[in-house]
């Protein structure tokens, strides 16, 4: 019983997700782009960088955040780079690319800060909402999405730290080969779940982490967390 | 509230979902950066005056309706029906809010509450509870649009009375044709107000710089987009538009009003004209030498208050304190200025609206800006900043006067 749960967390849903993410982005897209334009501009000034410029500076740099508040910048520039981490990082569990090691590295990178990192920025954004005024504006959804998120990354945080650090080795270290096997099975669509992680004590955990990163991949598309693509669209509308 | 209103409401919502509307919907994070960018919420610290808090009363009326996630988890998104207190909460965001934009260029994502309150203003319009005032002045500017012909003669009678104004203060010999009405080929139609200064002082500069001009039978402020209707707006607009296109004009220039010179400019798409509002004009004629003002006439302090649609949304900034410096000897910014000044409190229709007691409140951003600068005198480009402006000079005793930009240059024009 519990196996076919614990293969249909690793497998189909694993699918499942990366359709819902793909498919919700560009079924997103398609409906923004098949939607009526705005006939004028919804331009503000002063313009001090050209548009590609000036967009790019305002969605990577948020100098919005900077102005107001610079605690809540650091944060902001601190989860999203470290969620840039994050993805490189999970490429390297698929295989090795030789690109990603100009700077030699240990699978996974950042030595467990990127999670570190990742769970310090996602409780600040997380407890940031409990006080006055955020509480105010915040719906469920976004303590819902945090948690979700906090969870994904301590379970995902924990297999990485007791793989590296944990002094016995042995029991709790699953190898990165065991993951590669796994993942990049999964990408040529012959999916297998390898021994090294289904007997391995943590495996229970790994299902854990799968499931939960599956349930933030079908989230993204109907979620305010859609603003990692519509962020560039509704920016490039005030320079427009 | 009857199921038919909720209907009527729904397919409202439905057809303002253009594309920034979806991207201003499904973006916002809530990261409360805008929270307290808003005059309204200076002056009156309550969530209701935040442009988040004003932009959630729509959001959540499109969640309920147009995504999945709020019709099947309405709870997490907080996602809400029509319903009377809704109504009365759009009510609330969208007369509270001026349409200063200020919020946008706050915004990480660049989120244009203005936008979505002109949704809830929509709304409130078919539910009847939009402000009476407005709806009736946008119909009556509709009605003039229908049938200007009655109105041409009376107006000509007024103008004509106007005409001797002008002769006086450009010591002239005859006052005929000198506010020009229906002047084919002309370079420059003129677009104003109702009041007589609104004509009378461009009139002056207009002559002054010997420019081939005619006067617009028609007012420039658009009751239509105030009050929210896009119908009224656009045909309200577009009497504008084809009265330009007959006279074959190059240039529509637009009155000191924010709002009217950025329909024009910005909200009308592509015109068969040039868009121009009087500052630039007087700015254009100083630099080329067609009109002059006495250099350094005025010696008392003074300062400048962007209208929001003017500067922020319009791009006009230094045109008018260009102008300004040539006159006076004690010129003072405020602070902060240009994309960040704060509003005065009286855009978006609010001056009209019998409001007075909120308008000071929500001004107290601005008469800070006002009383650090230490100046004498504010001048703005803008006929409801004007008006709102006094109402905060009269609402917190300020010992200022509040003047227009074409004002100052008329008193000081060398001819």
């Amino acid at each position: 019983m519990w196996s076919k749960i614990f293969y249909f967390a690793m497998v189909p849903m694993v699918y499942a997700a990366f359709a819902v993410l793909i498919g919700g982005l560009l079924f997103k897209l398609a409906v923004v782009f098949f939607s009526k334009k705005f006939s004028g501009s919804l331009a503000t000034y002063p313009k001090r960088l050209p548009r590609p410029v000036g967009v790019a500076a305002e969605a990577f740099a948020v100098p919005a955040a900077w102005k107001k508040d610079k605690v809540f910048w650091f944060f902001i520039i601190a989860f999203h780079a470290a969620f840039a981490l994050l993805f490189i990082g999970h490429l390297e569990l698929i295989r090795e690319f030789k690109a990603l090691q100009i700077v030699p590295h240990e699978v996974f990178l950042g030595a467990g800060w990127v999670g570190i990192v990742l769970m310090i920025s996602v409780l600040y954004f997380f407890f940031r909402r409990f006080k006055s005024p955020w509480r105010e504006i915040s719906v469920p959804e976004d303590f819902l999405l945090l948690i979700l998120l906090f969870l994904t990354m301590f379970i995902g945080s924990h297999l990485h730290l007791s793989a590296r650090y944990y002094a016995g080795g042995g029991a709790f270290d699953i190898p990165v080969e065991a993951y590669r096997e796994y993942l990049s099975s999964l990408v040529a669509f012959r999916p297998v779940v390898p021994s090294g992680l289904a007997d391995s004590p943590h495996y229970v955990l790994v299902v854990l982490h799968v499931f939960l990163a599956n349930l933030v991949l079908m989230m993204i598309p109907f979620s305010k967390v859609v603003h990692m693509a519509f962020a560039f669209l509704s920016l490039n509308l005030r320079r427009k | 509230m009857e199921k038919e209103k909720a209907l009527e409401l729904k397919k409202i919502l439905k057809t303002r979902l253009n594309r920034p509307m979806r991207y201003y919907i499904d973006t916002c994070t809530r990261c409360g950066l805008c929270y307290d960018t808003c005059h309204a919420f200076q002056g009156i610290p309550k969530k209701e005056y935040s442009p988040v808090g004003r932009a959630e009363v729509v959001r959540k009326l499109y969640k309920k309706y147009t995504r999945a996630s709020g019709f099947l988890f309405p709870y997490g998104a907080d996602a809400t029906k029509f319903g009377d207190t809704v109504m009365d909460q759009l009510y609330e965001a969208a007369w509270s809010c001026t349409g200063c934009r200020r919020c946008v260029v706050n915004c990480p994502f660049g989120i244009d509450t203005g936008q979505m309150m002109g949704v809830a203003k929509q709304l409130l319009i078919v539910n009847g509870t939009a402000p009476e005032e407005l709806v009736m002045l946008a119909d009556a500017a509709v009605e003039k649009g229908k049938s200007i012909d009655q109105f041409k003669e009376g107006y000509r009678n007024v103008i004509r009375d106007l005409e001797k104004e002008v002769q006086k203060a450009l010591n002239l010999p005859a006052p005929d044709g000198l506010i020009p009405m229906e002047k084919k080929d002309a370079k420059i139609l003129y677009v104003a107000l109702a009041g007589a200064h609104s004509i009378v002082n461009p009139a002056i500069i207009f002559n002054a710089a010997r420019e081939n001009w005619t006067l617009s039978f028609f007012e420039a402020v658009n009751f239509g987009f105030f009050a929210g209707d896009p119908e009224k707006a656009n045909f309200i607009a577009q009497r504008i538009i084809k009265e330009a296109t007959a006279l074959n004009v190059k240039e529509v220039v637009i009155v000191e009003c924010g709002t009217a010179f950025r329909i024009l400019r910005a909200l009308m798409g592509r015109l068969p004209f040039r868009v121009s509002s009087i500052v630039e004009v007087i700015h254009r004629y100083l630099k080329e030498g067609k009109i002059r003002v006495k250099e350094g006439a005025v010696s008392d302090a003074v300062t400048y208050h962007d209208p929001c649609q003017l500067g922020r949304n319009g791009g006009v900034f230094e045109e008018p304190r260009e102008v300004i410096r040539k006159i006076v000897t004690d010129y003072r910014e405020m602070s902060p200025t240009r994309g960040q000044n704060w509003c005065c409190g009286g855009g978006g229709g609010l001056v009209a609206l019998d409001n007075e007691e909120f308008r000071i409140k929500s001004g107290k951003p601005k008469k800070e800006q006002i009383v650090a600068t230490g100046a004498k005198i504010v001048v703005t480009a803008c006929e409801n900043c004007v008006s709102q402006l006094k109402t905060i000079q009269s609402g917190y005793g300020l010992d200022v006067e509040v003047k227009y930009l074409t004002e100052l240059v008329c008193e000081n024009l060398d001819v």
